[in-house]
């Protein structure tokens, strides 16, 4: 299972690295930005089956990128989490809004977060 | 309000009053001049009396004159012969009888004095005859012989008795006169006191309208005064408040603007005068006449408030406001009497707040997110596989910086619930399942502490209006509570009860119970009690956070008296009960929902 992580903060990029790689099934690749996503996945040699996307970022946000990889062919249908700390009922009500697939609350536990994902993946195809 | 000039009854100027006293005073000038009037007559009419009186005695002194007169030609005659005498005598008597005759007319209304004068006449007609015989006796028989007749004394005694008829007649005329002037003196007497009488109380009326026109200018001059003052601080008060404050006549055109009115609009006030305020801002959009627009009905307006506002000002420039209004009942009409208040820097200061709050939580947040991340990945051995020492010392940082991000969304939310930014969404909730999912929840952290966790509650169930997620945070904050401060095998136990159309969730611990020292201070930011050993530390919000969201719901949270641990009760309005009528509407709701 391919997992992209998109956040402007190198700690945390890190850190989510390592959790999700906890789990060997998973293959996951890192950007530091939306702009370096979409340069990812222009590139075309690797497409995520699952994007979890940092909400709050300088320039292109969380909400930015959904749209353009909305707006792009064959990415219509990726589903997307939101990764964010500010996830009180009114926001996480936004993020649906703008056609998140769900959202992972900062801080998150590194040791189940690669379970949480898979989990909460599942349920979106299931 | 305090100020406002209030006119009594008996401050009215009286009509009547005035003309009483004026009518009086009149009276009393015309009662003078009558009075006046008819004293001059009467006081003409005595001396006149006084005068004729006199003249009578005058005029009888003269008849006696003439009697005299005649007795002493006749003397004259018979002592000398001369002829020229008699002339004399003549002339007496005729004198005598003329007078006599004036007399008799004189005395017709006196027949005291008539009868007396008839009595002379006889007398003197009697003198007269005897003169006459002594003449006679004289021209014929010479002077002894005529001596010898005068000797004899009938001359003497009639002229006596006419003295003695003069007399009479003198005293009478004498009684008359003293009678006339005693009377008039009396009179003047009396009407020098009428008139002192009359004087003195023309000078009361005069005092009395001087008195009343001295209250009525003083009263004027009182109210002026009070009116002046109360226009000069409505005015100070007008012109000071931060308001623009726009007094609306009946049609909507503009009375008066105050100074931060001027500030706002950014037009002077002479230019406003009598323009319609629709040019300052949309307050009664719409047709028709300008107090229905406004929705006043009665003079009462159905909403005094307007919210989201535009306020246009001279240089074509907007600025958001909301309005205040209030009626004014003044005898041409009711006046609106309209606040704006510019809130641009009101929503500027949100703004910046929200935005402030917003990046507060997501400056802490991140670091604290990689503080956790990274600890949890160290704990679970992803770098290489720790000593127990290690383990420990990581799950200290963990929980620590676990609960600094704890202490951050406490902070968000109070601040939140302080601002009224806190949304709730309320809908018809089972409180049993509601509560059972927060004591579901709670359970890792009681399992751990090896604290019971039991849930009390009857089969029916209990309807309230609540946001099920603030509701079971404060369930949740009460159970952790409960849990940190009880002892090992100890039970923490909350029911869910109902009673008086209210909701009772109590949370029961086996604890140590709460220091009354604490009492109200519990409920404050940071006023928790001591900490036992070993027990975990909380924020120091969750409980001031509680209230506020239990208040939001329109229930109440308290800590009550218990015989064991601590007992820690929240109160809701049952929903049948909550909002007038709804009952129905929201069990049936939530009966559909459950069905769903």
């Amino acid at each position: 299972m391919k997992i992209l992580y998109v956040d402007d903060e190198a700690d945390i990029r890190t850190i989510v690295g390592m959790a999700l790689r906890l789990d060997p099934r998973l293959d996951v690749k890192l950007a530091p930005s939306g702009t370096a996503a979409l340069r990812l996945l222009d590139e075309g040699e690797w497409m995520p089956d699952l994007a979890l996307i940092d909400m709050m970022m300088p320039g292109m946000s969380g909400s930015d990128l959904l749209s353009a990889l909305r707006a792009r062919g064959g990415l219509e249908a990726l589903p997307v989490l939101f990764v964010t700390a500010s996830a009180g009922e009114d926001d996480v009500r936004a993020y649906l809004r703008f056609g998140a697939n769900g959202v992972i609350t900062k801080p998150f536990d590194p040791l189940t977060l690669a379970e949480t994902v898979r989990t909460r993946f599942a349920g979106m195809r299931g | 309000m305090n100020g406002i000039p209030v006119f009594r009854a008996d401050w009215e100027p009286r009509l009547w009053r005035t003309i009483v006293v004026a009518t009086a005073l009149s009276l009393g000038l015309f009662l003078l001049a009558g009075v006046f009037g008819i004293e001059y007559n009467h006081s003409t009419a005595t001396s006149a009396n006084v005068n004729r009186t006199y003249r009578e005695r005058v005029e009888i002194d003269t008849l006696i004159a003439a009697t005299r007169d005649a007795e002493l030609a006749q003397r004259g005659y018979v002592i000398t012969g001369d002829a020229a005498f008699l002339g004399t005598y003549r002339s007496a008597r005729a004198r005598f009888e003329r007078q006599a005759t004036a007399l008799g007319e004189t005395f017709r209304h006196l027949p005291g004095q008539q009868r007396r004068l008839a009595q002379l006449r006889e007398l003197a007609t009697a003198k007269f005859a005897d003169i006459d015989k002594m003449s006679a006796l004289r021209r014929s028989r010479g002077l002894d012989a005529a001596v010898a007749g005068v000797s004899q004394g009938e001359g003497r005694r009639l002229l006596a008795a006419i003295d003695g008829i003069h007399a009479a007649m003198v005293d009478e005329q004498d009684r008359l006169l003293r009678g006339g002037l005693t009377s008039q003196r009396a009179r003047v007497i009396a009407i020098k006191r009428l008139i002192w009488g009359l004087v003195l109380a023309m000078a009361a009326g005069a005092f009395a309208i001087g008195y009343m026109f001295w209250r009525a200018r003083s009263r004027s001059h009182f109210l002026a005064l009070k009116a002046l003052r109360f226009g000069i601080r409505q005015n100070a008060i007008f012109d000071a408040a931060q308001d623009a404050i726009v007094l609306v006549n009946p049609g909507g055109g503009i009375e008066t603007i105050n100074s931060a009115g001027e500030r706002l609009f950014g037009y002077a006030a002479h230019e406003l005068l009598q323009r319609d305020v629709s040019l300052l801002a949309d307050l009664a959009p719409g047709e028709g006449p300008f107090l229905d627009r406004l929705g006043c009905r009665g003079g009462v307006l159905a909403d005094p408030f307007r919210t989201q506002l535009q306020a246009r000002r001279q240089d074509g420039a907007t600025v958001p406001i909301e309005a205040s209004l209030g009626v004014m009942e003044l005898p041409d009409g009711i006046h609106i009497v309209a606040a704006f208040r510019d809130v641009s820097e009101r929503e500027r200061a949100e703004e910046l707040r929200a935005r402030f709050l917003s990046t507060v939580s997501h400056e802490l947040r991140t670091p604290l997110t990689s503080l956790i991340g990274a600890l949890g990945l160290l704990r679970g051995g992803m770098a290489a596989p720790l000593p127990d020492d290690a383990v420990q010392l990581v799950g200290i940082a963990e929980t620590n910086a676990t609960r600094l991000i704890r202490l951050v969304n406490d902070l968000l939310d109070i601040e939140k619930l302080e601002a009224g930014a806190m949304r709730f969404d309320f809908e018809p909730i089972d409180l049993r399942a509601t509560m059972a999912s927060a004591v579901d929840a709670m359970r890792g952290l009681a399992d751990g502490r090896r604290v019971r966790l039991r849930f009390v509650a009857d089969d029916t169930a209990v309807i309230v209006r609540g946001d099920g997620e603030r509701l079971v945070q404060v369930a949740s904050n009460l159970l952790s509570n409960a849990v940190r401060f009880s002892p090992e095998d100890g039970t923490v136990t909350l029911s869910v009860t109902v009673a008086a159309a209210r909701a009772t969730v109590s949370v029961q611990d086996e604890g140590a119970g709460i220091d009354p020292a604490i009492g109200r201070r519990l409920f404050t930011r940071f006023g928790q009690g001591a900490r036992p050993d070993g027990a975990s530390p909380g924020t120091g919000l969750g409980l001031t956070i509680s209230r506020e969201v239990v208040r939001a719901h329109g229930g109440q949270i308290w800590h009550a008296p218990s015989a064991r641990g601590a007992l820690f009760c929240v109160e809701l309005p049952l929903a049948d009960r909550a909002g007038a009528g709804d009952g129905d509407a929201v069990i049936a709701a939530f009966e559909q929902r459950g069905a769903a």
